[in-house]
């Protein structure tokens, strides 16, 4: 308790919280209705604002974990059974736990308009947690590496670079890094849509991946000084480290849906096996990232004894199997448009894509596991259909297909019998030129 | 209920401080290599030019870094083996020791019982202790950055000692100290010595002279002298601190390599 104090007590953030509420009292007694905004669409100055916090965690992180460094005292804690690691997480559960505290007073006061957006106060009190956990985790790394007074303020500046222009890249649909979505400002629409069916535990799984990364890194640096571990060892989880990272922090953008990475994905995912012998999964859309994973978990299983890498990692589908990706544009796409006549033209090309690289390489007799992809590229279909590329015949409408928006939030489970039940109509699906 | 398992579930280590086959190598050519050196209870001083080993040597002992040849044994156990155990009852003083300004000393004491897995029930009794030991009980609630450089060795020495460690490691304790803090700090190792291995680095032969048991001298990655201090002490000058500075050249000189 008396350590736990300590780092309280000298903690930069007890002045960021009267700080926060200093900005309370100025939002209530407002005149402007852009202090108050929306919290629940990023806008207004009190949800802009709310960002800092991310910076302010990201530095404080930092300086923590340099301080150290810095003092000299990190030379007995080399040599101490308790290892740097174990500090660090003091550290880090420290600064998480006060950024958190400084924005629950945030949520007090605006607990109305969240509610009023639509999602419980929970979910975005966990996925702000979420958020304040991940820069503290950066920072922590970034500060225990670089054990410079500067890296304080490079991690805070990262950070708001990484918030703020993150969210206005994300908006132009280019394959960007993700950020934080509950404190992203103008990111306003990540809440709306549906990752996997389940945004909670895709935000959960992100965040989750960003600390374990950053705690990864500091293990890793510890194995080093002392020496534990061989070099080989060292690689290995290197290369875990890289995995989680690049799954972690990599994400893509289409059409205004949500962003989503491979570890949002895989960790948000379950994949189900139809009765028609179709495996449903969630998965990246796009594909640049997948063979940096893919390279990762081979060399990783080559290394470890099997069984040691978990394959949700990166599930690599057999040949006779179908990876659908759930998600953003596929959903997203269904709460504008006739559910039926959308959906089932969306499910229909979707089919036809990936069998087109399915049947490619089974022509080609390549035996190798087939990673296929659902490209939920409208315009693309349309031309590729219009251009009697593909040729697709629907049968008869499914029953029970739910709304669109009820999709949206729906279970892991409704989404997928819904897949399925679009997928049982189409009667021919099959590209006219597959070479 | 782990908790008090944690706490008692730890062994005390027993026997000598011993080193087998010892070996470490830089990139820059420099190796060191010590066949075999056992250290008693009491204090046994580390001698030698600089560049001869010493840092590295401890460094190897307090496992800051590990042998890739070689073992550091505590009775029978073998230290790589039991990594975690030996940290434990381990207590190191390294020589460029900073603390964190804002701490007052029984927060560092705290944080270093903390850090050395002292069980939480025990923190406040080790650190009352420990600054009994070390004369910094009137210390406990000022700040780090207000203390003296004598007054502050005396605080390292209590971090090191806040687990009762079988094994204290003080790389030179007495380095920028005046005359009376070199004195209080004497009472305080000697104090130590009585139930521990104590081996600490120095180039001060009143440190020798004053607490040493033991000497050991590096010389080039290699120990030239192991034995006790009078056996050291070999000049013909009627001085202790003297003599031994005496005998400790013509140790040095005797290996060739005199810089």
């Amino acid at each position: 308790m008396m350590l736990w104090f300590t780092q309280v007590r000298r903690s930069l953030v007890l002045a960021v919280i009267p700080l926060v509420a200093l900005l309370m009292v100025v939002s209530i007694n407002s005149p402007s209705d852009s202090w108050r905004g929306g919290w629940s669409n990023g806008t207004g100055h009190l949800s802009q604002l709310s960002v800092l916090v991310d910076v302010v965690v990201a530095l404080l992180a930092a300086w923590e974990a340099g301080r150290f460094q810095r003092s000299g005292i990190s030379r007995v804690d080399v040599v101490a059974p308790r290892s740097e690691f174990a500090r660090l997480l003091v550290v880090f559960v420290y600064v998480w736990f006060l950024g958190l505290a400084t924005l629950f007073v945030t949520f007090l006061y605006m607990s109305q308009l969240m509610v009023g957006g639509g999602r419980p106060w929970w979910w975005i009190l966990l996925d702000v947690g979420m958020s304040v956990g991940s820069f503290s985790a950066l920072g922590l790394v970034l500060g225990t590496w670089w054990r410079s007074r500067l890296a304080a303020p490079v991690a805070a500046v990262a950070t708001y670079t990484w918030v703020v222009y993150g969210s206005s890249v994300l908006q132009t649909g280019r394959p960007q890094s993700l950020f934080a979505s509950g404190l992203s400002g103008t990111n306003c629409c990540s809440f709306a849509f549906s990752v996997a069916g389940k945004p909670l535990v895709a935000s959960l799984g992100w965040s989750f991946g960003l600390t374990v990364v950053g705690l990864l890194l500091v293990y890793l640096r510890a194995c080093n000084r002392v020496g534990l571990g061989s070099p080989r060892d060292r690689v290995l989880l290197l290369s875990a480290v890289v995995i989680v990272g690049v799954g972690a922090t990599t994400g893509v953008v289409s059409d205004g849906g949500s962003p989503t990475s491979p570890i949002r994905a895989t960790l948000a995912q379950r994949c189900v096996k139809t009765p028609g012998g179709v495996s449903v999964c969630d998965f990246t859309q796009l594909s640049y990232e997948l063979p940096i994973l893919t390279a990762g978990v081979e060399y990783a299983e080559r290394k470890v004894p099997v069984g040691w890498i978990p394959h949700r990692l990166v599930p690599l589908p057999s040949s006779r199997e179908i990876a659908f990706r759930m998600g953003t544009g596929f959903v997203g796409g269904l709460s504008f448009q006739d559910p039926w006549t959308e959906s089932a033209r969306e499910a229909a090309t979707g089919v036809a894509l990936s069998y087109f690289p399915l049947m490619s390489s089974c022509q080609n007799k390549v035996t190798a596991r087939v990673l296929l992809t659902l490209q939920v590229d409208t315009q693309l279909s349309e031309t590729l259909i219009n251009n009697h590329v593909l040729d697709v015949t629907m049968g008869q409408r499914p029953p029970n297909v739910p709304f669109p928006n009820d999709l949206m939030w729906a279970s892991w489970g409704q989404q997928v019998r819904f897949i399925s039940s679009n997928l049982a109509q189409i009667v021919r699906c099959q590209p006219l030129y597959p070479n | 209920m782990a908790r008090e398992r944690r706490s008692t579930g730890s062994r005390r280590l027993s026997g000598n401080l011993r080193v087998e086959n010892l070996s470490y190598g830089y990139r820059g050519g420099f190796r060191l290599s010590i066949e075999h050196l056992e250290f008693a209870d009491g204090v046994t001083c580390l001698l030698g030019p600089n560049g001869a080993g010493k840092s590295t040597f401890i460094r190897l002992v307090t496992t800051a870094v590990l042998p890739r040849d070689g073992s550091v044994f505590v009775g029978a156990t073998d230290v790589r083996l039991n990594l975690r155990e030996y940290r434990r009852q381990l207590g190191y003083l390294p020589q460029r020791f900073g603390m964190v300004n804002n701490y007052r000393v029984r927060e560092m004491l705290e944080y270093a019982a903390w850090m050395k897995g002292v069980a939480k029930k025990d923190r406040p009794a080790a650190i009352e202790r420990v600054a009994e030991q070390c004369d910094v009980t009137r210390f406990l609630s000022h700040r780090v950055s207000a203390l003296s450089g004598g007054t502050l060795r005396r605080v390292g020495i209590a971090q090191a000692i806040v687990n009762s460690p079988r094994v204290i490691v003080l790389d030179e304790p007495t380095a920028g100290l005046d005359i009376v803090q070199q004195g209080q700090l004497y009472d305080v190792v000697r104090g130590l010595a009585r139930s521990a291995v104590v081996v600490i680095s120095t180039h001060s032969s009143s440190d020798v002279a004053e607490m040493g048991d033991a000497v050991v001298v590096f010389h080039n990655g290699a120990t030239v002298f192991s034995g006790s201090v009078d056996s050291l002490a070999t000049g013909e000058s009627t001085s202790r601190r003297e003599s031994l500075e005496e005998g400790y050249r013509a140790v040095i000189g005797a290996s060739g390599q005199v810089r």
